[in-house]
């Protein structure tokens, strides 16, 4: 759970919700590499004011293994490109390729970290809010089953813990560990049925399906949201009409190619709109390290 | 005025078995009114409760009446069922439905369709109420269990309902949050009269909150009345299934024919039913309480020490490097043959403690030393062979469709042979012939506690662990419990428990410690241990205590 503040976190669920998807559209549309990078940079910095960079630490191993992955194999399998460096075997390998690897690995690492800050400022409560206007029972659906995560984890833990006690049958082939694994699951299974059904009917005692379910959660939309609206709503708009006229994007194949020069007036629009969260925390951050302190 | 509830010959049998769980039950409930069942387990208390909810009636057959407020309660309309009539289950987290706190307040207004404005004021209203701000946009998993049961009656108390339904609320908590949670019950009964129905086992707090006590036993009404009524009634007729069911200072009240001092006529009527009232009765009396011949249990306190098995030193445990250490310079030594029993509140490190010593956690520093020999130096099958874990729920330990299968696997996995003498032995000793064909699930708790623990007996252990072994457990089962491991003690074994019940630990342990802050403090007999504590200790200790210091159970009384 991340202290929400009065940062961009704590905006209107949907002005967040909107944020996020334009952020991914970008990621796909301009591939322009300072474009990348910048995004990328931006993401990261987001991800470190929302919760320390806790949840990108945790996850940044695996997800860099995924670049590294996709920059080697991305010339390895890819032979388009004018500029031949070297022969590998009979293949050759293109700087094309290479710098495709790259922007690839780039988009792929934005889009990661965009779903981290998602999920962080989306919080279920707040995804239920949004979906429950016009699909209410998907989303309870979707609630009531994140519910059930938690639980089983800490079920399944404790199940094994109690049979790594108990012992017996040091001795036993591989077969048989399988399907004593198997049986462990199936402990889970039961209780989690039982569970369930306990769960039911909790949710009938206390009316559940007698009627058209109402919700409880109000967001209002005050003046901050209007005002950051229309500011992410003119900076977002105009990169997105710049990237239809061809701004930000970039060609690699055959042969790599910008359109417009990188400093021009749609960079600095993509640069307000991407880093506008960061304003934001940051706003609250200097709040808090300077002007608090003096009082 | 029409009655709250009016019930009139009321059976039932679940669907698919002959035989009544409920046998021509009439009862009626006013409004306001704070009501108790209990019963043994199995005595049909919980059917009761069940039935008198439509959305939650086991199916079955019903014979008899149920008028709710006048009309049968099958034509309440299912809108006015659900507002009116709020229960509160057994478990504290299977009745979670919701992810947070405030959206498992508002779930059940949502269900019912009441617009934003309204669920957000009630929620204000119930979250202060309760005390609850603190912790409203917490996740479920986040909270102890005290706090899910409390959070489970707001969500019920949401709806304003007429009538609360509670069956066994506190049976899964520690003493300290089941008093929390029955004194809001008790201040939702008397600030708003909402009527309250609650099945329990454990009463000793109940009985002077309650207006009407209803004994059950075989699907029958066994006893009815005001608690003084019933208390006197079980102990005139010396109703052994009851018994145990009556405050101690009651029964030491009763016990005693509620004399003074010598000298007939100096007898008074009021019945105690607190320590309260025990104490101003005792106050008056000039009556000398005398201490029987220590008994079987306190012959060693006297005796030399015996060889020491188990000795836990400065042991240090942390779940991460970001949490507060659960253990702290714990030491601790357990002798050989004795019942070694830990007390503590939730959260004080007891679980973690046993699993330490079962071998499933690894402490950060110190030593445990087993017989001599380093216990994490230890071979894993030699460890397991030699200690037994019995986790808090039995149902951890069940994966077969019966208890015959579960045991035949169990005895395969140890090398026995499915029809081996081992498994007759303990088939005899923990009288399981009945219930070998049984799912385990469908056992009550106490079985399925047997049964748990005859699978971990099997591999002959030295010491057994036993987390919690009381949870949930009626009186009666308590005693069968006490009866079982004073028996295996008779074999050779010796037992480390942990445990929150003061009354049972002071009963039938020989040796007891409070785990407090990750140590163990003042580890020493029972009777030294509970007649030292002022507030940690028995209610008859605490109701003679001045008088008669050395006095902890009911047994210590010669009469």
């Amino acid at each position: 759970m991340i202290n929400r503040g009065s940062g961009f976190s704590s905006l209107h669920p949907w002005l967040c919700f909107f944020y996020f998807l334009a952020l991914l559209l970008f990621a796909m549309l301009f591939k322009h590499p300072f474009y990348l990078a910048s995004l990328l940079f931006c993401t990261i910095i987001f991800n470190f004011f929302l919760d320390r960079g806790e949840s990108l630490k945790k996850k940044a191993k695996f997800y860099l293994l995924i670049a590294a992955i996709v920059i080697v194999l991305n010339p390895l399998f890819s032979q388009r490109g004018a500029t031949i460096l070297f022969y590998l075997g009979h293949r050759p390998v293109t700087l094309e390729s290479m710098i495709y690897g790259v922007l690839f690995a780039l988009i792929l690492l934005s889009i990661m970290f965009v779903f981290l800050a998602y999920n962080l400022v989306i919080s279920p409560d707040r995804f239920l809010y949004l979906f429950s206007s016009f699909a209410p029972r998907t989303a309870f659906i979707i609630t009531v089953t994140l519910r059930f995560i938690p639980l089983l984890q800490h079920r399944l833990r404790e199940i094994i813990s109690v049979q790594k006690a108990i012992g017996g049958g040091e001795g036993e082939s591989k077969k048989q560990k399988a399907k004593e694994a198997m049986e462990v699951l199936n402990i889970l299974v039961t209780w989690s049925l039982e569970s369930a059904l306990q769960k039911a009917i909790s949710m009938r005692a206390r009316g559940y399906g007698s009627g058209k379910r109402s919700s409880a959660v109000a967001f209002s939309f005050d003046k901050r949201d209007l005002f950051c609206m229309s500011f992410m709503a003119v900076t977002g708009g105009l990169a997105l009409l710049g990237g239809f006229f061809g701004y930000g994007t970039f060609t690699v194949y055959p042969s790599l190619e910008a359109k417009y020069p990188l400093f021009n007036w749609h960079f600095i629009f993509f640069l307000l709109f991407i880093s506008f969260p960061i304003f934001m925390e940051s706003r609250e951050w200097i709040w808090w390290r300077f002007i608090r302190s003096k009082i | 005025m029409v009655a709250l509830y009016q019930i009139q010959d009321l059976s039932f049998a679940y669907a698919g078995e002959g035989q009544n769980v409920l046998q021509e039950i009439s009862l009626t409930l006013q409004r306001g009114e704070f009501a108790l069942f209990c019963g043994p387990t199995g005595s049909g208390k919980t059917s009761l409760l069940r039935l008198l909810k439509k959305e939650v009636q086991p199916a079955g057959a019903i014979s008899g009446s149920i008028l709710y407020e006048g009309s049968p309660l099958e034509k309440l309309g299912r809108r006015r069922g659900a507002e009116e009539i709020a229960m509160v289950f057994q478990d504290p987290d299977e009745q979670i439905v919701m992810e947070t706190v405030w959206q498992e307040l508002t779930f059940a207004m949502e269900n019912m369709g009441y617009e934003t404005g309204s669920i957000q004021r009630r929620l204000a209203e119930v979250a202060s109420y309760f005390g609850m701000e603190s912790w409203l946009h917490k996740h479920v998993h986040e909270l102890s269990g005290g706090q899910k049961q409390l959070l489970n009656l707001a969500a019920v108390v949401m709806l304003r309902p007429k009538v609360l339904l509670l069956d066994e609320p506190t049976a899964q908590l520690d003493p300290v949050a089941a008093k929390n949670f029955l004194q809001t019950v008790c201040r939702i009964n008397q600030e708003f009269s909402t009527a309250v129905i609650l099945c329990e086992h454990r009463l000793e707090e109940l009985f002077p909150l309650a207006t009407r006590v209803l004994m059950l036993d075989g699907g029958r009404v066994k006893y009815q009345g005001s608690p003084a009524e019933v208390i006197r009634e079980v102990w005139r007729q010396k109703d052994e299934r009851f018994l145990e069911y009556l405050p101690s200072v009651s029964r030491l009240f009763l016990s005693l024919n509620g004399r003074l001092g010598k000298g007939p006529g100096k007898n008074i009527k009021e019945l105690p039913l607190t320590v309260r009232e025990a104490r101003s009765w005792l106050e008056e009396s000039d009556l000398k309480l005398n201490m029987n011949p220590p008994g079987k249990r306190d012959n060693r306190e006297g005796e030399k020490p015996a060889q020491a098995l188990l000795s836990c030193r400065e042991i240090y445990f942390q779940y991460d490097r970001n949490q507060p250490m659960v253990l702290k310079n714990f030491s601790c030594g357990v002798q050989k043959g004795e019942c070694y029993a830990l007390l503590g509140g939730n959260g004080s490190g007891k679980t973690t403690l046993l699993k330490t010593i079962a071998g499933i956690l690894k402490p950060q520093r110190g030593k445990i030393i087993f017989e001599g020999k380093n216990l994490f130096k230890m071979r894993l099958g030699e460890r397991r062979a030699r200690i037994g874990y019995l986790a808090q729920s039995p149902s951890l330990y069940f994966n077969r469709d019966t208890v015959e299968a579960q045991l035949k696997d169990r005895a395969r996995k140890l090398g026995l042979g499915a029809s081996s003498q081992k498994l007759e032995e303990t088939i005899n000793f923990f009288n399981l012939e009945s219930v070998m064909k049984k799912h385990p699930y469908d056992l009550s708790g106490g079985q399925q506690q047997k049964v748990a623990l005859a699978l971990v007996l099997m591999s002959e252990p030295e010491l057994i662990l036993l987390d919690e072994p009381t949870k949930g457990l009626d009186p009666l089962w308590k005693l069968q419990l006490a009866g079982m491991l004073s028996a295996l003690q008779k074999r050779g074994k010796t037992i480390l428990m942990v445990s929150h019940d003061i009354e049972f630990v002071a009963r039938f342990a020989q040796k007891c410690a409070l785990l407090f802050d990750g140590r163990a403090i003042a580890p020493d007999t029972p009777h030294n241990f509970f007649s030292q504590n002022y507030f940690y200790t028995t209610a008859i200790h605490r109701a003679v205590g001045d008088k008669f210091p050395r006095i902890v159970n009911i047994e210590d009384v010669s009469i």
